[in-house]
Parts: structure tokens; C-alpha cells; sequence
């Protein structure tokens, strides 16, 4: 009975009250929503890339891999030494097909249906007829869906293409479709196109050569086949492969998470701002109610029970715009694993069960969080207090200087984690949203504080800025909440802000110092983040004809097996200098650069990237094991770090001549040319004239081969690198409305709670616009409070993300400074939001008669 | 001779809405208010007194009929106008005190002259004096809610009369007062009235009050009617 009418009672307040009925659902709905996307994302991302390598991979638990292509014979022979084992040969490459790219198999048929691997694309899927066709035709199989999929993107007519153009490297090929096999899970045979082994090694030019063998092995196989291998072929778990892919995109998915985290954080404040206004609102009801004999747990009940109803309902909301938001973020992040990682094709947002509750759960959480210290404050009413608002904003008063403290407390803990020298990310992020949360518990008092100061000057300006300023003070409980969500929401932007902006700028030095050359060719690369075709003869010959050329350097990037996984490397064969400097367009970090330079060209050695001494604790003069062609694992020594922010998962340079000499490789990725000027003619032009002569003789001789000027690759690089922040772009907008909605709502509440004391205003003698200016000042007040607090910390938001989270994440280190117009544009943003958010209410204001707000009392 | 007057009304009808229905709560109601006469205005709860104060002072549009303050024909007058003259010589008491939260006792006292943009050393001299006039010399920076009833409304009296208005209008000003605390208010507020020579339209609930006004009226059934001595003295208070 009792909890029927407390129920009616709540129901009706809502009804009257329906903007504050949907304001709190949107401080949930968006907080829910931003972090179901990202989560939805990340699972997304993951289950495509658990399905493709289940597709790729099935059963199989070994594999045999050498530090370049394994030579086709020594599959036969291992087959004849072991003729029981279960395994087959792989070729595995990439090529484009209508300018997607796509996941090229080549498999042999017969050893596939001995292997039986159980992987969705393998033949038990594909029909003894089509399997006999790949073997006597040339052509490819695809899945019924990705049939379907270029059948729509035919021009022709017909509902089965008979070819599908594919390039490969510097080649084009048109490829005759041999059929397709029905795929029992659509996503996992996306962008992947298989062919028989003899095929594919036509599209990828990989003659007598095969990617790796695939084996399922017991236990007691397993020391049998590995002592059979010659030094130069190695037996490694299928799973090290996967879990290094994972590895590599476990800092990027993190980060995306926290910032989703933050907006959600943000939301908690804008969930108690509105609850503790419901609450404030019904002070006298909660009064009336606790004299006639309703207990303070069923008051406390009451109000928890409403937060659990509309948190319901915004969570629910909240995770379906979520699903809709990660088809955008899907996009977004899916171009980033490309750009930098590897390639995955997630076309499909998987929605699980488990993302849909956590989203919830962590929705409910936050709102039962955030208004529990509401339904505290509401089961207190003293009912003799409750007419009195100071006596509310007396009880929070006396509140703030222990938030205060805790928050100084929750400050010097998340400096002290920050300050740890560990690799844990997780310890990073706990850092940092330490240190937010904290800063946001001690915002409410700088407030009183800052707000009394700004009183003190307002009354040597006026009336007007005087009640302004008198009216945040007074109401800090709603104010100093507000201000707290704006400045956290304001500071991540200018936190990220200065931490991409420091990012770019470091990028952008290091391409114009990494990018020493003029001009650079390479052999075409499906993939931005690989580069390891080869050139051909004729392209080299046809790039030493140029004239006016001062100096050439060539580099080959292969991808070879360390201790720590399979890593990129340049095989360099830097610049000659005439003038005896050391090699330019690699920034040597650790000290003694000449001496690294020297055990570089001299001895066994390698250079090693930031990130991947970073990530591995490696340093100048310890070795590292490389996977070697002729000679097998060898220790090579660290001969110096360079920086590198091309990959996060670490890279190694070599000398050339070494490369040759261990790994029996003289090919050429990549040339770069250094053009001097000749009298009359500029650099550029003449830059420009080899462009152009040589795109003209690679057409003419039908190559295919890339050929770049300096500054292309350079605005290219820095394409990529806006790519990969435009989701923390997204987010972090995202986090700014829920703040906006928040500084809104406060004020919307504030001020509506406050229509008497404008009539009063009003009919003392203020006009409207002096009404209107007070709402202004006060509004414009807060902003400008919560752009200057939000300065200290986003530049210790900036540090920590610079100094602790980029480290730890990808491992490169950066010099930290704030950009011109960040600090303008910081404040620009705090202000107008907070502007923007005080029009409504004091538009509805001045709408108002006087006389009917007097009658409000 | 009718310009002479502070306040004229003259066949002043309003009514409310509720939906379709209209409730009328003044129906040609005229009345006249002199300089430095102080009227009481009785009635029930919901009789109109509120609004005929509110339509006075510019605070409710006029349906119909014609209020004149000083001369000036209200209706005639723009927003900006309204305000302009309620700025000048219009006071306002009510009985829930309204004094504005934010601000201290001098700052609600100096609002009007701040509001109007007088130089803040004259706006101060004016505030010491009222201070010590409404006894409450030693509270100018306290704020509304740590003062009692009585207190507050002496701070709403000051704040009504600190620019010296022609016309005083009080909206039940003792009905959150006790007896006593309510007659101390209104020997002030006529002390104060009459040291300024303004005219004072008191709404009341209490017989007591408007028989120390210089005439009652009474509204019933949204019209006005003289109140004598005797008729006030048999009169059942609402």
C-alpha cells in the first residue's frame, strides 16, 4: 500500500516534470551508449578476427615458418620423412581485388583433406568436383557470400562473373572464378580468396615457394619434426602467431575503452546532478512525507527505486543507439587496425549477449552510483529543514572540504601508480582516471572558492554580475557539479588535444628527417603497413638512368622470427655521404650515436626501434635472436634504438651487407634517390622531371611499381596518423555533449528553481534584459571556471597519456607542449558550451509573467 | 480631481482561464488612491486582491478598463516602460518576505538603486540609513535565510521604500507573522509611508490591519465596496 503510493507519487512528479524525466535518461543514454559502441567495437573487431583465423587456422596447432618463404622441396621432403603426420602446405598473401583488399589461400587440395583442419574456408566445405577443377583449372573459390558480393559489384548482368580482376603487387590478373563453396558463417570467409597452391604462387610470384606448413602434432611428434628441421626452417605454435596479431591491437582497443569510460564518467555527474535536483525539488514533500511516518529507508528506497527505473530505461536506450554508433566506430577503428596493424575485415557488428549486459550493468552501476548520495541527502530531510535551501547547501558545504581532501588523496595515489615503472596499461588507465576522479571531488570547493573571489570583483562592476556571481556560489551543490562536468569534459579534450597535437608534431619531425631521399620506389603493397615486395630488375634499371642523381639508398623489408615473434625489418643500405657523416633519416636516441653507427656497418648487429625496446626492456650491447635464412636463430647485437613511430609493435634495420650475408637475399623493396641541383634548374623541378620520366618508362615497359615524391609520402604518413585519431575525435565530441547536456540541465534546473527570485527581480525594477544578462554572466561565469580548471588537468591528462599511456601502449616517447590556440580554443569551448546550455533557460524565463511566477510561492 | 491621485482605476474587469472555462475575479472595479493615504484591501482567499495589486504594478497585463499611476495610463506603456516605473515609484512588500537568496540583507536593500544604476556611495549612505530605521543595523551582510520572519520583512519593507516610491503596494505583509511581530510591521511600515508621503495599498487578511488603514475596502464577488468603522468592526475576518 504504502509502496503503491510512494510509487503514484514519484509517477506524478515525473509527469510534471517531463524535461527533467528526459534529461536524466539522456545523461545514461549517452554515457550507455558510448561505451556499449566501443565495447560492441572492440568484441566486433575480435570476433571477426577470432573467425578468421579460425577460418584460417582451424585445428591446426603448429606451424613451420622460415625467416622468408620456405622453399617448396623441403615440404616434400618433410612429407616423405614424416608420411603419417598430418600437414600442408600455405600459401598465404595479400592482394586487391575492386580496390578492397583481400586475403589470397593457396592450398593443395589432397593434403587439406588428409589435414582436415575443420577451419570454415577449408575443403571439407568445398566439393570433390570443385576441388578437382582447382586443381586441373587456374582460378579461385570464393564463399557463396563474398560471390554474392562481387556478383553486385559487377556491371555485367550475368549472376555468376566468370572473372574477378585481382592485382597483385606490381601484377594484374584476370582470374577466372572456379565456383564457390557454402560458407556456414559468412564472416569468417570474408575477404578471403582461395586458390590452388600452383595458382597462387602464379598471383603472388612466390615460384616453387610456399608461406609456411601447417601441421597437427601430438606431444610426442612434436621433438621428432622439430629435430628434423634444418637450422633454417623453425616449428612454432600456431597460437604465437594469433596472439601476437592480438597483442598488437590490445593498446589501441584499450585506449578507446577509456575514453569511453571518461564519457561515462562524465554522465555520472549529469546523472546526480539531475537525480540530487528531483531530489532538492521534493525537499518539502520528503519532509511532509517523514512527519507522517514514513521512515528515512523507505524514502531512501523511494528514490533509489527511481534511478533503477529510469537507468533501466536509459541503459536500454543507450545500448541500442550504441549498436547504431559502432557501425560508424566500426569503420573508423577497422581502417586503423589496417592502416597500422594488420589486415581484418569486420563488416558485421557482432552484438553479444555479454557486451549487452555489461553496457547495462555498468549503466545501472553508474546511475544507482551517482544518485545514492541523492537518496542519502533525500532520506535526511529534516523536516523542520526543509523550507530552508541554505540548510541544503550548508550540509554540502560542509561536505566539500573532505571531498576536497579525498580528492587530493585519489590525486597523489594516481600520481604515485603513474609514477611506477611497469609496462601495465591497466595500471596506467587506473592512474589516470584516479587522477581525474579526484580532481573532479576537489572541483566543488575551488568552486566556492573561486565564485566568492568573483564576488568579491563583481560588486565593483555591478547588480548584475554581483547576483550573477552571488547565485553560483549560493548554489554550489548544483553549480560546483556542473562545473565539475564540464571542466573533466573540457580538460579530456584539451588533454587529447595537446597529446595528439604533441603526437603529430613528433611525427611530423621524424618524417622529414626519416624521409631523406628526394624520391622513393617501391614495388606496390596492398597493405599501408607492409611494404615487402620486390622490385624488379628493370625498375631498378630504369631508376639509375635518371639523371642529376647524387645518391641512392635501397632497403628490403621482410618480416623475420625473433624471440619476441615474427617483427619487421629494413635491410638498409643507407646513402653514400661524401663528407663522411653518419647516415641521416634515422634519429639514434640512446647516447654514442657514432659508436652505434660504426658497430652498425661493421659487426653482426642490428638497430632496434623505441617501441620495440620499450616493450621487450632491451637496451644498447644485449643481442637479439633473429631467425636467419642460412644459418638459423643467430644473436645479433643491439648495436642501437632508434625512433620510429611507423609501427608500435617494434621494427629492427639491419646493414644490407649483413642481410645478404645471413639471409641470402639481395632483392630490393624500396629505393630511394637524393637528385642535386644543376645550375639554373631548382631541385624540385628536376624532382619532378624524374617523376615523370619515370612513371613514363614503367608504363611503357607495363610495370607496375609506386614511385613517390618526399613530400607525398610525407602528407600520406600524416593522413594515416588523422585516420587512426578519428574515432578519439568522435569520442571525445561525444564526451563534450554529455557535459553540455549536463552544464544544461543544471542550469535549466537552477534557474527554473530560481523563478521567483527573477520575478522578484523583475518587479523590483530589473528589465529583461538585465534578467537575461544575470543568466548570461552566470552561465558564461561557469564556463569560464570551468575552462580555467580544466587546464591543470588536461595538461597532467596530456603528460600521463604522453608519458605513461603512449609508452606503455605502443612504446614511443614524445616531447610534450601545448599547441597556440589550444589553450583559446580550450576556453572558447567551455564557454560557449556553457553559454549555449544557459539560453533555453533564460529564454524561458523571460517568457514568463511576473505575476504568475510571484503566484509560484 | 482624479490627476491628483497616485493610483486610478477606473472599470477594471479580469478574469482567468482554465481551459474553456473563464473565471472572472474582478469585474469593473474602480478605485482611487490619494498620496500619502494608506487603503486596505480585504477579501477571501482568491477574491482578487492579489491580482488589483499585481495589475497596479505592472506586474498582469490589463484585460480590460484603465489603471493610471502618477497620470500614466499603464496599458500604454511598453515592457521596458512598466519596468521604468516600477523602478521609480513603485514598492513592493509580500507575504512569503521574497528577498533574493543569493544576496545579503544591504545587497536585497540596495537592489532597486543598484538595479537602476545610482552611484553605489549614494546607494550605501541610503542603505545605512534604512538599516538603522528597520532595526537591523547589525545584520546588512547576513543572508535572508538565517534572519526570523519579522527580520525579513523589515529587510522587504527597506528594499520597498529604499527609492522612495509613490506608491507602497503590500501584499498580505503580516500573514507569515505572528500578532505581534505583525503589528510591529505595520507601525513601521506606516511610519515609514508617512515620512516618505506615499501612498500604501495594503492587502490583508486581518481586520486589525486594514482598521489601522485610512480606509478598507472589501472584495466580494469581484467587486469593490467601502468598508466603514462599524462595517469593519462586525466584519468576519477571512
Amino acid at each position: 500500500m504504502v509502496a503503491t503510493l510512494l510509487a503514484k507519487s514519484s509517477v506524478r512528479f515525473y509527469q510534471k516534470h517531463p524535461l527533467q524525466l528526459l534529461l536524466s535518461i539522456v545523461g545514461i543514454v549517452l554515457g550507455v551508449c558510448i561505451v556499449s559502441a566501443v565495447l560492441i567495437t572492440n568484441s566486433s573487431s575480435k570476433k571477426a578476427f577470432a573467425l578468421s583465423t579460425d577460418a584460417l587456422y582451424g585445428r591446426v596447432n603448429y606451424q613451420i615458418v622460415a625467416p622468408r618463404n620456405i622453399n617448396q622441396s623441403d615440404y616434400v621432403t618433410l612429407k616423405k620423412q614424416f608420411p603419417k603426420i598430418k600437414m600442408a602446405p600455405i600459401i598465404e598473401g595479400y592482394v586487391s581485388v575492386n580496390n578492397s583488399v583481400y586475403t589470397l589461400l593457396g592450398i593443395d587440395p589432397f593434403a587439406e583433406l588428409e589435414l582436415a583442419r575443420g577451419g570454415f574456408a577449408f575443403p571439407e566445405t568445398i566439393d570433390t568436383k570443385l576441388l578437382h577443377t582447382m586443381l586441373s583449372s587456374d582460378g579461385i573459390v570464393l564463399s557463396k557470400s563474398e560471390l554474392q558480393k562481387q556478383q553486385q559489384s559487377q556491371t555485367t548482368t550475368s549472376n555468376n562473373p566468370t572473372y574477378i580482376y585481382i592485382e597483385a603487387g606490381e601484377a594484374s590478373f584476370k582470374s577466372p572464378v572456379l565456383g564457390s563453396y557454402p560458407s556456414s558463417n559468412a564472416l569468417a570467409s570474408q575477404g578471403l580468396l582461395i586458390a590452388d597452391i600452383a595458382y597462387a604462387q602464379d598471383l603472388l610470384a612466390m615460384e616453387k615457394h610456399i608461406s609456411r606448413i601447417d601441421l597437427l602434432l601430438s606431444d610426442e611428434q612434436r621433438p621428432a619434426v622439430a629435430a628434423a628441421l634444418p637450422a633454417t626452417l623453425k616449428l612454432l605454435p600456431a597460437a604465437r602467431a594469433q596472439q601476437t596479431m592480438q597483442a598488437m591491437t590490445r593498446g589501441f582497443q584499450i585506449n578507446l575503452t577509456a575514453m569511453s569510460l571518461l564519457s561515462l564518467l562524465v554522465g555520472a555527474f549529469l546523472i546526480h546532478n539531475t537525480m540530487t535536483f528531483a531530489v532538492l525539488q521534493r525537499r518539502e514533500l520528503f519532509a511532509v512525507k517523514r512527519i507522517v511516518g514514513l521512515s528515512a529507508s523507505s524514502i531512501l528506497l523511494t528514490v533509489l527505486m527511481e534511478a533503477l527505473i529510469i537507468s533501466i530505461i536509459g541503459s536500454c536506450i543507450g545500448v541500442i543507439l550504441g549498436y547504431y554508433l559502432s557501425t560508424i566506430l566500426i569503420q573508423l577503428t577497422t581502417q586503423t587496425i589496417n592502416d597500422l596493424y594488420f589486415v581484418l575485415h569486420v563488416q558485421q557488428v557482432w552484438l553479444s549477449p555479454s557486451t549487452i549486459v555489461i553496457s547495462v550493468l555498468l549503466g545501472l552501476g553508474t546511475s544507482l552510483l551517482a544518485a545514492s548520495l541523492s537518496a542519502i541527502q533525500a532520506a535526511q530531510t529534516n523536516p523542520l529543514q526543509a523550507r530552508r535551501r541554505s540548510a541544503v547547501e550548508l550540509n554540502v558545504r560542509k561536505l566539500l572540504p573532505a571531498l576536497m581532501l579525498l580528492g587530493i588523496v585519489a590525486i597523489v595515489l594516481g600520481s604515485g601508480i603513474a609514477l611506477i615503472p611497469s609496462q601495465s596499461l591497466l595500471l596506467g588507465f587506473i592512474a589516470l582516471m584516479l587522477i581525474i576522479f579526484g580532481y573532479g571531488l576537489a572541483l566543488p570547493w575551488v568552486c566556492l572558492h573561486g565564485s566568492r573571489l568573483l564576488k568579491k570583483v563583481a560588486k565593483f562592476i555591478g547588480p548584475v554580475t554581483t547576483i550573477a556571481t552571488a547565485s553560483i556560489e549560493h548554489n554550489i551543490s548544483r553549480t560546483g557539479l556542473a562545473i565539475a562536468a564540464l571542466t573533466i569534459a573540457v580538460s579530456s579534450t584539451f588533454g587529447v588535444d595537446v597529446m595528439i597535437g604533441s603526437f603529430r608534431s613528433s611525427v611530423d619531425h621524424w618524417l622529414a628527417s626519416t624521409l631523406h631521399s628526394d624520391i622513393y620506389i617501391s614495388s606496390p603493397s596492398n597493405v599501408s603497413a607492409r611494404a615487402d615486395g620486390t622490385l624488379n630488375e628493370q625498375a631498378i634499371d630504369s631508376a639509375k638512368m635518371l639523371p642529376n642523381i647524387r645518391s641512392f639508398s635501397f632497403g628490403r623489408t621482410i618480416k623475420v622470427n625473433t624471440q619476441f615473434g615474427a617483427i619487421d625489418m629494413l635491410a638498409l643500405q643507407p646513402h653514400n655521404n661524401d663528407n663522411g657523416e653518419f647516415p641521416q633519416g634515422i634519429t639514434l636516441l640512446n647516447a654514442q650515436p657514432e659508436q652505434s653507427w660504426q658497430q652498425f656497418f661493421s659487426s653482426k648487429s642490428v638497430l632496434i626501434s623505441e617501441p620495440l625496446a620499450n616493450k621487450h626492456n632491451l637496451a644498447v650491447g644485449q643481442s637479439l635472436s633473429v631467425f636467419t635464412t642460412l644459418q638459423g636463430d643467430m644473436a645479433f647485437t643491439i648495436a642501437g634504438i632508434y625512433r620510429d613511430y611507423g609501427t608500435s609493435f617494434g621494427k629492427l634495420t639491419m646493414y644490407r651487407e649483413q642481410y645478404i650475408k645471413y639471409f641470402n637475399d639481395s632483392d630490393i623493396s624500396a629505393i630511394g634517390i637524393k637528385f642535386e641541383a644543376t645550375e639554373g634548374v631548382e631541385k624540385e623541378q628536376i624532382v619532378r622531371s624524374a617523376i615523370a620520366a619515370l612513371r613514363d618508362s614503367v608504363r611503357s615497359n607495363n610495370q607496375a611499381i609506386q614511385i613517390n615524391a618526399n613530400s607525398d609520402i610525407h602528407r600520406e604518413s600524416l593522413a594515416v596518423f588523422d585516420r587512426t585519431f578519428a574515432v578519439t575525435e568522435v569520442l571525445r565530441w561525444l564526451t563534450v555533449g554529455v557535459a553540455f547536456i549536463g552544464i544544461f540541465s543544471a542550469l535549466l534546473a537552477m534557474n527554473l528553481e530560481r523563478t521567483q527570485e527573477f520575478a522578484i527581480l523583475r518587479a523590483s525594477g530589473a528589465t529583461k534584459t538585465q534578467t537575461f544578462g544575470i543568466i548570461t554572466i552566470q552561465t558564461f561565469l561557469m564556463g569560464l571556471i570551468a575552462g580555467v580548471l580544466a587546464l591543470p588537468l588536461g595538461w597532467i591528462m596530456s603528460q600521463v597519456l604522453i608519458h605513461v599511456i603512449n609508452v606503455r601502449s605502443f612504446g614511443w616517447s614524445m616531447q610534450g607542449f601545448i599547441q597556440d590556440n589550444a589553450i583559446s580554443s580550450t576556453l572558447l569551448l567551455a564557454i560557449s558550451s556553457a553559454l549555449l546550455a544557459g539560453i533555453y533557460p533564460a529564454w524561458s524565463l523571460s517568457r514568463r509573467s511576473i505575476a504568475a511566477r510571484l503566484r509560484e510561492e | 480631481m482624479p490627476d491628483k491621485q497616485v493610483v486610478v482605476v477606473d472599470a477594471v474587469k479580469h478574469h482567468y482561464q482554465r481551459g474553456l472555462e473563464r473565471f472572472p475575479v474582478l469585474d469593473g472595479v474602480s478605485l482611487e488612491v490619494a498620496p500619502s493615504e494608506t487603503v486596505a484591501l480585504i477579501g477571501r482567499s482568491g477574491s482578487g486582491k492579489s491580482t488589483l495589486l499585481n495589475l497596479i504594478g505592472g506586474l498582469e497585463p490589463i484585460q480590460a478598463g484603465e489603471i493610471k499611476l502618477l497620470g500614466q495610463a499603464i496599458a500604454s506603456l511598453n515592457d521596458s516602460q512598466r519596468t521604468k516605473l516600477r523602478r521609480q515609484h513603485i514598492g513592493f512588500i509580500y507575504q512569503s518576505f521574497n528577498l533574493v537568496p543569493t544576496l545579503n540583507v544591504a545587497e536585497n536593500i540596495s537592489l532597486p538603486l543598484a538595479l537602476a544604476g545610482v552611484p553605489s556611495k549614494l546607494v550605501k549612505a541610503k542603505v545605512h540609513k534604512l538599516l538603522e530605521l528597520v532595526s537591523l543595523e547589525g545584520r546588512a551582510s547576513d543572508y535572508p535565510d538565517v534572519l526570523s520572519g519579522g527580520e525579513q520583512q523589515r529587510v522587504a519593507i527597506a528594499r520597498a521604500l529604499i527609492h522612495e516610491p509613490a506608491i507602497l503596494l503590500a501584499d498580505e505583509p503580516t500573514g507569515n507573522l505572528d500578532a505581534q511581530s505583525g503589528r510591529q510591521i505595520i507601525a513601521l511600515l506606516q511610519s515609514m509611508v508617512s515620512q516618505n508621503k506615499a501612498a500604501m495599498l495594503l492587502v490583508t487578511h486581518s481586520l486589525e490591519v486594514a482598521s489601522m488603514a485610512d480606509r478598507a475596502l472589501a472584495i466580494e464577488q469581484a467587486g469593490l465596496r467601502n468598508l466603514s468603522d462599524a462595517q469593519l468592526q462586525g466584519h468576519v475576518a477571512w
